[in-house]
């Protein structure tokens, strides 16, 4: 049997929550015996890296549009049904989140979102998420045949398994499309995207004024890490709205999280409490984000960050 | 999952919304940018942050809400394939470190050698 994995690709190549979907359903058909199946919409170069990361086959929809969650469903459906598949996996990401729960309601199966490990199977199916912002983690069972995973993204990590996957292109009829994109607008910069981000590089109200940016931005690309901000920030226009984090904005799980002059609201934890290690760099001594930091220096941030960005150009300079 | 149901259309995270007649056309983020969607007839939408200006009510409206019917409607057929057998904290923070801020600097290294981040 196969684990169908459901990805989507930006450019030619799968996006990294993508390959993180097929990883996880690479890990799960390790100690079940299956093979991994993954699909995607739209064109790829080669394999798109599905190989490397565990999957053995990847079927390509040339003819379907991937923001047309009718057509990716009407494809994804018939995958399953020639795969005999049970276990359908894909990122909690913008696409799988127009095409899980669709999914599930055609198959009416069971699903679980922004799973955050591999399912214990030891009495009956269960998966773990993280629930009430956060504070929480639910263990979730899934009773039905067929069952749904959508992953949070930067949460199972990223190991190649070392293989390639047989491309072949998908024929089947998707239907007819609901929906038509006029313009794509992607943005030429080698910067990780916010969700994506292994290191990023974050900063508030503290920072007084958009002008006063330059230091983050150096900072992080000193760093190779992302900016981002928090709401009050996005909501006065100094950043747009893309960049903020947060419980309203991108919930982000970097390998490290910087904030500068944040004060560290519950909603504003929320979206990065995953991060596995938080600096934290505030006049306040008493701002609660020390609370959830590793790391802390209780300083202005105009006199901190050009410290910092001296610190890491040495760095660099001695790698 | 309420669009397969009734059978339309969905566009999930919107982050605009322009209505002309029966064409909407829909601004929607995708990984490292955006894009924009065109749907005709009836559609299902979910809404990102910036969509729209939330409107505060007024007195008047919350008095008027207030005398306004309330219908509950019970819920019908559908089983349920979902269950949460228990909820668990997530592992206790360790204690922060704090550096002096005069030695800013020493994070870089500390990062580096000791929480092997960069």
């Amino acid at each position: 049997m196969s684990i169908v994995v459901f990805v989507s690709n930006t450019k030619g190549k799968i996006n990294k929550a993508g390959l993180e979907a097929i990883c996880y359903a690479a890990d799960m058909a390790k100690t079940s015996g299956d093979s991994v199946t993954a699909i995607t919409a739209g064109s790829v170069e080669g394999d798109g890296g599905a190989g490397a990361y565990g999957a053995s086959k990847l079927l390509v929809g040339a003819s379907v549009n991937h923001s047309d969650s009718t057509q990716v469903t009407n494809m994804v459906n018939a995958v399953i049904s020639d795969e005999g598949a049970s276990m359908i996996v894909t990122s909690h990401d913008n696409d799988g989140k127009q095409v899980a729960p669709r999914l599930a309601a055609r198959l009416n199966c069971g699903i679980v979102t922004g799973v955050t490990g591999l399912p214990d199977t030891s009495a009956g199916f269960t998966v773990k998420k993280n629930v009430f912002s956060g504070k929480a983690i639910a263990q979730v069972s899934i009773t039905s045949d067929k069952k749904i995973l959508a992953i949070l993204p930067n949460s199972h990590g990223l190991h190649e398994h070392g293989g390639s996957a047989e491309v072949s292109a998908w024929s089947g009829d998707a239907g007819a499309a609901s929906v038509t994109v006029k313009e794509v607008k992607v943005e030429e910069s080698n910067v990780v995207p916010l969700p994506e981000a292994e290191l990023v590089v974050s900063a508030g109200r503290g920072m007084k004024g958009p002008e006063n940016w330059g230091m983050i931005e150096e900072l992080a690309t000193e760093l190779g890490a992302t900016t981002a901000c928090s709401r009050p920030v996005s909501d006065i226009g100094w950043r747009p709205h893309h960049e903020h984090v947060g419980q309203t904005g991108v919930a982000i799980r970097p390998n490290l999280y910087i904030a500068i002059g944040i004060s560290g609201a519950i909603q504003h934890l929320a979206g990065v409490n995953g991060s596995k290690k938080i600096v934290v760099v505030n006049t306040d001594s008493e701002a609660p984000f020390f609370k959830a930091a590793d790391y802390g220096i209780v300083g202005d941030a105009f006199e901190v960050v050009p410290k910092l960005i001296a610190a890491a150009k040495a760095f660099n300079a001695s790698k | 999952m309420i669009a397969e149901l009734v059978g339309l259309p969905y566009v999930a995270m919107a982050t605009k919304l322009d209505l002309d007649g029966d064409t909407a056309t829909i601004e929607r983020d995708i990984q490292g940018g955006s894009e924009v969607l065109e749907v005709n007839g009836g559609f299902v939408l979910s809404a990102a942050k910036g969509m729209a200006e939330q409107r505060i009510p007024n007195m008047r409206g919350i008095m008027a809400a207030r005398s306004k019917p309330l219908n509950v409607i019970p819920p019908s057929g559908g089983e349920s394939h979902t269950s949460v057998v228990n909820y668990e904290l997530p592992p206790a923070k360790a204690e922060c470190k704090y550096i002096d801020a005069e030695n800013a600097g020493e994070l870089i290294a500390l990062l580096h050698s000791e929480a092997k981040v960069i």
